[in-house]
């Protein structure tokens, strides 16, 4: 039986190289990961593209890759007609291939529901968390796209970011905390949004949405934090949003502590250099 | 025997008593009708004799050969000082001259002269008698009652008037507006304006004053010199020592005039080394450097007077201990251009246009200190630099009729002021900051005062001052925009504020010896551009860091004062209870942990009273003396309020002959237990007395030697308003030579 998987290996575009994109109208795609227009936006790239079936796919996202909250786009486009596909069901499943003392190992990471089913650009926004740096398989899916369906894989390399945090809880369970937002730092109050899941399996992470999270954030050389931050709360599907005040430029750590009904879960910390 | 006039002196003729001794007579009049005025107080002050006149006006007074200073006062008209000269002629005359006094106005403000101005050659305490011994701006103004001096370093002190804050009390030249540059106030703007180019200090206490700033606190303006025309050429220099901080300094003055056309330069510099505290050695980190220079040129006609004048003041390396950084550089420049018409009108006195223009910087760092060790802000360099430019109008319209006087003001200015702070780490891989204290302010203000002031009946005077305010302010860089409105969110902080203040004085004069006053005052004070705008301001009193409120309303105060004045043959005693209430008090707030932000608070009260009295003892001698005492309540957190000084007396000596003044002074300060706890960290400070001593000796008539020692026993003390308890100079010797010509 023929697979819908069409393995076909993408060429990673790196680098400063741009390829125009219907997503938008004269820009690159743009993902927002915050309400918060100064910090949230991350401007997207093509990946590469692959043709199947009469539909090119292509994946955008960040020009360079991190290990974190990744914001990433399908966009389909009838090759014969050139124009979007404007409804499909699109999932990204990510996938590692590890080699381990004990054989060969396969794991997945978490991934957010499809935002949408419709778009008008043919851009179909799929956000995934690369859980650690590596080489990742990132087998794109689609249905009902025209009446069509398949999968294309691209395979790219992900350097280390410092915008995930692997933890071990105190209850001996493996969770994965993302920083969405800000992915600038700048000067002034922002929006401050986490993504939380846990590993299930190595297939299945399942986001936490029964946790407290206490955020403080300070600038470790001054010996100081600031006011007017609120700790971030459960808004949906594992993510946790509230507020974090920059009051300067320079070097800022938001710690965070991970509580369940008053249970301590885990701590961490993120750094950030503020502009 | 003739009585031969000075250029400043008034000719009296006199029967000759005794070889040494001359009895002169006189005729003291009132200036306005003409008539004779009885009960006058004619004192001689350096030959210790006295007199009244008599109903018809008519006094005899003997008099030495030689030089006297002859004071002329009652209460309710403006005390004379003339200078006599006596001298031996061959052919004898016979004259009585007249001596007009004015009636008095209702001050407002204490003066403090400090040197005559050349327009009024009888003007009071003029050279050895006045305050020209005393050697900085700021130690004039300490002598006044009621005020203060928040001290940081044995540089710049900022005045506080009857238990108010230095934010609440305005500080003016010549009524223009200059504002310090640094956030800290390391540059006050008393620092700005030496001595030798004083002529007098008006200290106006509490908000009675409407005509020199909107401040609930009083006001002190620094009245500067002027070209003189009594001499086509002129000048003096003063060179000294102080030993407390091997302090040298040298000042010059220099007048050139000819026909309608003066011109008056000057220029002063002091050096000081690390200042020793009482019973120590040196303190480190408290020298300073800076030189002072003022030109000013006039040009007079009939009705016209023109002048311009530029007054620039530049200090580097000062030292202050009790605050995290130094003061690497402080440089103010002010220009000013003035035009006086004087219209021969039977109504308009005379309307005065001043144009000035300041430019203040400021740049501090802690280069020299070891930041690895202090507490806050550790292992971190966190140079800052401020800056404040003003432009100003002030117009001035004076009008009079029978028995009273009008003046409007219009007093208008644009301020544009700045500040940041950079915070460079001494630890690898870290990596710099830096944030706006004050980004990019701009305050457009204008205010209109009308001061009104009638005589009533023969013994009362009214006086009434109304002013209304007006400013536009914003601020304009965006990432200081983005700094404060992560405090106060969306709201707008383009700002428009408005006050309005109203006054009213009435003196009466009981009788020929003592008067009241009474005082009623309904005030406001607008926020300051850092209440306003400022960001992350240390203040290292209680350690927070403090943020401004955009939506901070002014400060109201109701202020009444009552006064009793007393004054008979030299002998003076004056008494003045005061009360201050103020709503929408503006002090700090805890936001959270170590963060406060200016706030509104509903209540606040100081009360006070201040006593004073002089008293001839014969021999020259002089007994005088003052106290005064403020109690400070924070009625909203029901506690004291903060940095209220304690009770305060002086009391001294003075025996002061025709060439000579010798003093004694001592300064007695309670211990202050009255502290705020909830709205800043407070200290209690302990009781201290020192006691000052001072020797004038005229050589001939252009020397004189100033030789003094302040705090003889060498005691160590600190005021309460000293920030981080710096302490006061120990035993300070200080020898100056002035030299004239």
């Amino acid at each position: 039986m023929r697979s819908h998987y069409s393995v076909v290996t993408a060429v990673l575009v790196v680098g400063a190289s741009v390829l125009l994109s219907a997503c938008s109208d004269d820009s690159r795609p743009m993902a927002s990961g915050s309400v918060d227009d100064v910090a949230g936006q991350i401007e997207l790239v093509a990946l590469g593209s692959i043709e199947d079936q009469g539909i090119r796919v292509t994946l955008h996202g960040p020009e360079m890759l991190q290990s974190g909250y990744t914001p990433l786009e399908v966009e389909l486009v009838d090759i014969a007609t050139g124009a979007p596909i404007q409804s499909a069901q699109v999932q990204i499943t990510p996938m590692m291939h590890l080699q381990t003392d004990d054989g060969e190992m396969n794991h997945s990471a978490p991934t957010e529901p499809p935002l949408a089913q419709e778009s008008t650009d043919g851009c179909f926004s799929n956000p995934v968390v690369l859980i650690m740096p590596g080489s990742w398989h990132l087998h794109v899916s689609f249905a009902e796209a025209q009446g069509k369906q398949g999968t294309v894989t691209f395979d790219l390399d992900v350097e280390e970011g410092d915008r995930i945090a692997r933890l071990t809880g105190e209850d001996g369970a493996a969770y994965f905390v993302a920083l969405v937002a800000p992915q600038t730092a700048v000067v002034g109050r922002h929006d401050l949004e986490l993504a939380v899941f846990r590993r299930e399996t190595m297939m299945s992470f399942p986001p936490e949405m029964d946790l407290d999270i206490d955020m403080e954030p300070s600038m470790p050389a001054m010996g100081h934090g600031s006011p007017e931050n609120e700790s971030p709360l459960h808004t949906g599907a594992g993510h946790y949003t509230g507020k974090v005040n920059f009051i300067m430029t320079g070097d800022w750590r938001i710690d965070l502590t991970l509580r369940r009904q008053d249970t301590l879960i885990a701590s961490t910390h993120f750094d950030l250099t503020v502009e | 025997m003739i009585l031969r006039s000075l250029l400043l002196g008034i000719v009296f003729c006199g029967l000759a008593v005794a070889e040494s001794v001359t009895t002169v007579t006189g005729l003291v009049v009132d200036g306005r009708t003409g008539l004779p005025l009885g009960e006058v107080n004619v004192v001689a002050v350096d030959a210790g004799t006295a007199t009244v006149t008599h109903r018809d006006g008519m006094f005899t007074l003997p008099l030495p050969v030689g030089t006297t200073l002859t004071r002329l006062s009652l209460v309710g008209y403006q005390s004379r000082v003339l200078r006599l000269e006596v001298v031996d002629d061959a052919a004898p005359e016979i004259d009585t001259v007249q001596v007009q006094l004015h009636r008095n106005v209702i001050r407002i403000a204490d003066e403090i002269v400090i040197e005559a101005a050349s327009s009024d050659p009888a003007q009071t305490r003029t050279a050895r008698g006045a305050d020209r011994r005393v050697l900085t701006t700021t130690a004039l103004i300490d002598r006044a009652e009621g005020v203060s001096l928040v001290r940081r370093a044995n540089f710049g002190q900022d005045p506080a008037i009857r238990g108010t804050q230095p934010a609440q009390v305005g500080v003016v030249i010549e009524g223009m507006k200059i504002f310090h540059a640094c956030v800290d106030r390391m540059d006050p703007v008393t620092s700005y304006v030496e001595t030798e180019n004083l002529q007098r200090l008006e200290i106006s206490r509490g908000g009675f004053d409407l005509t020199q700033a909107s401040a609930v606190g009083g006001v002190i303006n620094l009245v500067t010199q002027k070209p003189r025309f009594d001499a086509a050429l002129a000048g003096h220099s003063q060179f000294g020592i102080e030993s407390a901080s091997r302090h040298r300094f040298s000042r010059s003055v220099l007048h050139l005039s000819k026909g309608d056309f003066a011109a008056r330069g000057s220029f002063s510099y002091r050096q000081s080394s690390d200042m020793a505290a009482g019973g120590g050695g040196p303190i480190d980190n408290t020298q300073f450097a800076k030189y002072n220079y003022k030109l000013d040129v006039v040009r007079r006609s009939d009705q016209h007077r023109f002048e311009a004048g530029v007054l620039a003041d530049e200090a580097w390396d000062i030292g202050y201990p009790a605050l995290l950084m130094d003061a690497r550089r402080a440089s103010s420049l002010l220009l000013n251009a003035v035009h006086e018409w004087t219209p021969e009108h039977p109504r308009v006195h005379s309307l005065q246009t001043k144009l000035y223009v300041s430019d203040v910087d400021h740049w501090m760092d802690d280069e020299h200190r070891d930041v690895t060790q202090r507490q806050v802000m550790r292992d971190m360099n966190m140079p800052m630099q401020g800056q404040t430019r003003t432009w100003g109008l002030l117009q001035t319209l004076s009008l009079s009729a029978h028995r009273q006087t009008l003046r409007v003001i219009l007093d208008a200015y644009q301020l544009q002021a700045f500040a940041d702070m950079e915070m460079i780490s001494v630890l690898p891989d870290v990596s710099p900051m830096y944030l706006l204290n004050l980004a990019d302010v701009n305050r457009r203000h204008a205010a209109l005062t009308a001061d009104y002031q009638r005589t009533l009946t023969q013994r009362l005077e009214a006086r009434v001052n109304i002013r209304v305010d007006r400013i536009a302010q914003n601020l304009q860089d965006p990432v200081g925009r983005q700094q404060l409105s992560a405090t106060w969110g969306s709201e707008d902080l383009d700002k428009r504020l408005g006050a309005r203040s109203m006054s009213m004085m009435l003196s009466y004069a009981q009788n020929t010896v003592s008067s009241w006053t009474f005082a009623w005052s309904n005030n406001a004070r607008l926020p300051t551009p850092l209440e306003s705008y400022g960001f992350f301001l240390f203040n290292p009193a209680d350690g927070y860091f403090y943020t401004g409120k955009p939506s901070l309303r002014p400060e109201q105060s109701q202020q009444m004062e009552i006064g009793w004045q007393y004054e008979r043959e030299g002998r003076r005693v004056s008494l003045r209870l005061y009360d201050n209430r103020m709503s929408d008090y503006i002090v700090g707030v805890v936001q959270e942990s170590i963060f406060k932000t200016y706030q509104n608070i509903d209540r606040a009260r100081l009360q006070g009273v201040e006593l004073g009295f002089g008293s001839p003892l014969g021999h020259s001698l002089t007994l005088h003396g003052d106290a005064s005492y403020t109690y400070g309540r924070n009625e909203t957190f029901e506690e004291p309020l903060p940095f209220v000084a304690p009770l305060e007396a002086r009391l001294g000596l003075t025996r002061e002959g025709r060439r000579t003044l010798f003093e004694i002074n001592s300064r007695l300060v309670a211990r202050q237990a009255r502290i705020a706890h909830r709205t800043t960290l407070e200290d209690e400070t302990p009781a201290f007395a020192v006691i000052d001593l001072r020797a004038v000796l005229d050589v001939g008539d252009n020397y004189r030697l100033d030789v003094g020692i302040d705090n003889l026993f060498d005691h160590y003390y600190y005021e309460h308003l000293s920030v981080g308890n710096f302490p006061n100079p120990g035993r300070n010797l200080r020898l100056a030579l002035d030299v004239g010509f």
